[in-house]
């Protein structure tokens, strides 16, 4: 257990040192450095030259490379240049409007694939499983943009839910926030739900199929138990690394709903980046997922591990 | 035994309900989608205008076709490019140096971890909003999912038979790659373009609604679709038609891939069996 | 005395072939009967018949299929727990796949006891568990219920299995080739589980078996199948000291027991056992056969040669 542990620590590190040089790599050395798509064509070479020295630019490239890594470390991703303010700081006032997002919507199509999916390998080839397949296809290929319209049309015309509420912090109004909350995250629900539920159906028919399953049938052990203890013990180690990767994604996944939305969350602020071509803010956001991704699934493997411990050894065998 | 699942009935039925307006659109179209008529705008569905006019009173059947056009062309285009290279460098990976095959192997994970709609957005970023910037994005985004198929596919054939026959005859390994492993991986190749084609042409449609794919005056799906969104409580119907058509597009491309992984893992398991 | 378990002219097909024809078979209270043959000619699928785990393309056309009083066939599937799994035990084939891989072996053996028997605490079937372990002859029984089945070894999952189908109070026991695909000396404990078993209690048991030695250490009666039909029947002295259909003699001499025919010298049975045609009255293994003759395609009835005796051959 130990020894697994610390692999898959090392090869995270291996990930993020790759990562933070390719990023640091492209920002850099593209012709064009970030201070003049800051300061634009027209900027005086005076600004320019200024900038640059703000920003490092003027040093050679081993110093820079120590300057970023020295950053990296001490969580210092630089100053944007729209906001003028510390990068870190951004994300981190944007983080608690994502991260309850990312959490929900996944918590909600993981569960719901669990069920959905496990009833439907189990009555293979009924009405529900039917129903799940289209679920599968539909919700796989829904662009979430037009979700979310699609969405606001009918709460609004249908039901006529008057507008979407701005956000508000759950610490002002758990009403507004709600309000506020609830189209996006099924809209990000929705759109995780597809592989998701596709993988746990097609792992529960595995499961079905197995000698202990028989077994324990014939043993006499009820529907419920073994449906949701036995066969869905069994195949969960599939879906809940997906269900990390999904998580993972989603902390930055989230750039469209949320605009749509009006969120400020952590997508938002990358759009903005993007549009502004703040290349400091989109590489600090960038470092930033690409650590949320690996620390999620690493936390995720280690949760498969405990869960199923023979899974390591038997997909190394398979691969 | 060759056989048509429904899905891939249903994959080639939806695909051909874009592809062939499309087409058309090559040639002809109802007006032009770049024609303004203030008179007509918001109209209705009609004789005249069989989906009605958008916000410009611009026609949006013409509209949809060229756009469903154009979206097709970037999606194959940048799909096409994105297999190119994640083939290459998947076949380097599994042939090349052990270091390289490290580094590759684990920056795309690293990649594939990372959501698909950041890559290509902060691509954007540091190439600009436009046609080419997008159509780089997303073959860039693509990269990591050929180069890891084409990488396990080799590994699984390199050890195979026929291809230690051919070694021990003296092919070099790009002989090796091209004459005797990248046939027999056609087929699972085929099917991952497919359902790729799928992804991109959302991914494009994605840019294209934040204002960083196809500009205007062209008509994209996306661009379209993010139009409608400022009348979304004023004049509901415009935001029907291009989505419908994107996800007929996506779906269809999705349901064509499973259609033809069927039909390719079922021919397998007969050779098997 | 009504009979335990009364399989009465039983036929099974799936969507091509029969695979069970007219098979009938007993087993009586406290009897330990033997079902005997080859691979392929339908001993798994009538005990699966019994125990409603057909495949879903195979189906039942005709016969009946009594246990204890219990139409076994037209049980619907919610009532096989109360009505059928709590009476009869069953040791599958596979045992080292028959245990789930991730759960404990105390909560394998103890969560459908405790489902069935509301009120019991979970301690109490434990040790339970504990005691059926130990009366097994399992050393170290504290571990063995809280490992894994990875942490096991061969001998002590199929004696976990044998546990699991005694946790109740079970009529009958079902053993799907108990003894086969395990190595020498386990298989040797084993079959000493099952035969001290069968000494001590008055528990009746299907064997399927192609082991013969075991069969003939263990069983009171053996029946023998062949294509989906039964060959011989009869008590365990009369199919080993005076075999008669040619099959049954064959696989006795395959299995080299003690029975030798000096006059008879049993080459080693070629061929296999055929897929279809199991609905002609013909003896099916007439082309396999060395005493062949026009008679064998024409209708061969079970005969009676003694009260337990039955055989179908003219011979």
């Amino acid at each position: 257990m130990g020894k697994y542990v610390l692999g898959r620590i090392a090869s995270a590190l291996v990930v993020m040192l790759l990562v933070s040089i390719l990023t640091f790599l492209v920002l850099d050395l593209i012709p064009g450095n970030a201070a003049i798509v800051a300061v634009g064509v027209e900027g005086s070479a005076e600004t320019l030259a200024r900038l640059e020295a703000g920003l490092g630019l003027d040093r050679s490239l081993p110093q820079r490379i120590a300057d970023y890594y020295r950053g990296l470390i001490s969580l210092d991703l630089g100053t944007s240049s729209y906001y003028a303010q510390d990068v870190w700081s951004l994300i981190k006032q944007r983080l608690g409007v994502t991260i309850p997002l990312a959490l929900l919507s996944t918590a909600i199509s993981f569960s719901c694939a669990l069920i959905l999916g496990s009833l439907a390998a189990y009555r293979r080839g009924g009405l529900l499983d039917g129903i799940c397949r289209t679920i599968v296809q539909l919700a796989g290929s829904i662009p979430s943009f037009w979700l979310s319209l699609l969405l606001l049309i009918l709460f609004s015309s249908v039901f006529s839910v008057a507008g979407i509420g701005d956000y508000v912090p759950p610490s002002v109004s758990i009403r507004g926030y709600v309000t506020a909350v609830f189209l996006p995250v099924i809209v990000l629900a929705v759109g995780q739900l597809g592989p998701m539920l596709r993988l746990v159906r097609s792992s529960m028919i595995t499961s079905l199929g197995e000698d202990w399953y028989a077994s324990a049938r014939v043993k006499g052990l009820g529907r419920g138990r073994l449906i949701f203890v036995y066969a869905l013990r069994h195949a969960i180690s599939g879906p809940l690394t997906l269900c990390g990767n999904q998580l993972a994604k989603l902390l930055g996944g989230t750039a469209i709903v949320e605009s749509i939305f009006s969120l400020p969350g952590l997508g938002r602020l990358f759009l903005t980046a993007v549009e502004m071509r703040d290349l400091q803010l989109v590489q600090g956001i960038v470092i930033f997922i690409t650590a949320l991704v690996v620390l999620m699934n690493l936390v995720f493997d280690i949760l498969v591990h405990l869960v199923n411990p023979a899974a390591d050894s038997r997909e190394a065998g398979g691969a | 035994m060759k056989r048509i699942t429904p899905s891939l009935a249903a994959g080639i039925t939806l695909v051909c309900i874009v592809l062939i307006p499309a087409l058309v659109s090559l040639f002809c179209m109802p007006y032009d989608p770049q024609a303004m008529d203030l008179h007509s705008r918001f109209a209705a569905p009609s004789a005249q205008h069989l989906l009605g006019c958008d916000h410009f009173g611009r026609d949006l059947l013409s509209r949809l076709m060229e756009a469903s056009r154009l979206a097709l062309a970037s999606g194959l285009f940048s799909v096409f490019l994105g297999a190119l290279g994640g083939i290459i460098l998947g076949i380097a990976a599994a042939l090349g140096p052990k270091w390289l095959e490290t580094m590759l192997m684990r920056l795309a994970d690293a990649l594939m971890a990372f959501p698909t709609i950041l890559t290509a957005l902060a691509l954007a970023a540091i190439l600009g909003r436009g046609t080419a910037p997008s159509i780089i994005a997303i073959c860039v985004a693509m990269i990591p999912t050929f180069s890891r198929l084409t990488y396990s596919m080799v590994c699984e054939g390199r050890a195979s038979l026929y291809v230690r026959a051919a070694r021990s005859y003296g092919a070099g390994p790009l002989r090796i790659a091209f004459c005797h492993l990248l046939p027999s991986l056609m087929g699972r190749l085929v099917t991952q373009l497919t359902s790729s084609l799928g992804s991109a042409v959302l991914l494009e449609s994605s840019l294209s609604f934040l204002g960083l794919g196809i500009q205007p005056p062209s008509s994209s799906l996306g661009m379209m679709l993010s139009e409608a969104r400022a009348y979304v409580l004023t004049h509901p119907y415009q935001a029907l038609p291009p989505g419908l058509v994107l996800l007929v597009m996506v779906l269809g491309f999705n349901l064509l891939g499973d259609g033809l992984n069927d039909l390719i893992f079922d021919r397998r398991r007969a050779v098997h069996g | 005395m009504a009979e335990l378990l009364d399989m009465d002219r039983l036929c099974v097909r799936d969507t091509r072939h029969i695979i069970l024809s007219e098979l009938t078979m007993h087993v009586g209270r406290g009897e330990k009967v033997a079902l005997v043959g080859e691979s392929g000619c339908g001993k798994t699928m009538s005990i699966r018949t019994l125990l409603h785990m057909l495949p879903d393309d195979v189906s039942v056309t005709s016969g009946s299929l009594t246990f204890d009083g219990t139409d076994v066939l037209s049980l619907r599937s919610h009532q096989l727990r109360q009505e059928l799994y709590s009476r009869v035990g069953f040791v599958a084939q596979n045992t080292s796949a028959s245990l789930h891989p991730l759960l404990r072996i105390s909560t394998q053996m103890t969560d459908f006891y405790l489902e069935r028997h509301r009120g019991v605490r979970r301690s109490q079937a434990v040790e339970k568990a504990a005691g059926i372990l130990r009366s097994l002859g399992m050393r170290d029984v504290e571990r063995v219920l809280s490992s894994r089945p990875d942490q096991l070894s061969g001998g002590m999952r199929q004696r976990i299995n044998i546990a699991i189908a005694l946790m109740d109070d079970i009529l009958l026991l079902v053993a799907d080739e108990p003894t086969s695909a395990l190595d020498a000396h386990v298989r040797r404990q084993i079959e000493e589980v099952y035969i001290s078993l069968a000494e001590r209690s008055c528990l009746a048991m299907l064997l399927v078996s192609h082991d013969l030695g075991f069969v003939r250490r263990m069983a009171d009666r053996v029946y023998v199948m062949y294509a989906g039909k039964m060959v011989e029947e009869g008590l365990v002295d009369e199919i080993f000291s005076a075999p008669v259909h040619p099959y049954t003699r064959s696989l006795i001499a395959l299995a080299n027991v003690k029975y030798k025919n000096k006059d008879e010298d049993l080459a080693q049975l070629g061929g296999f056992v055929p897929v279809v045609g199991r609905e002609s009255r013909s003896c099916a293994f007439a082309s396999r056969c060395r005493y062949e003759r026009a008679d064998c395609m024409a209708d061969v009835e079970y005969r009676r040669l003694s009260d337990t005796h039955y055989v179908r051959c003219w011979r």
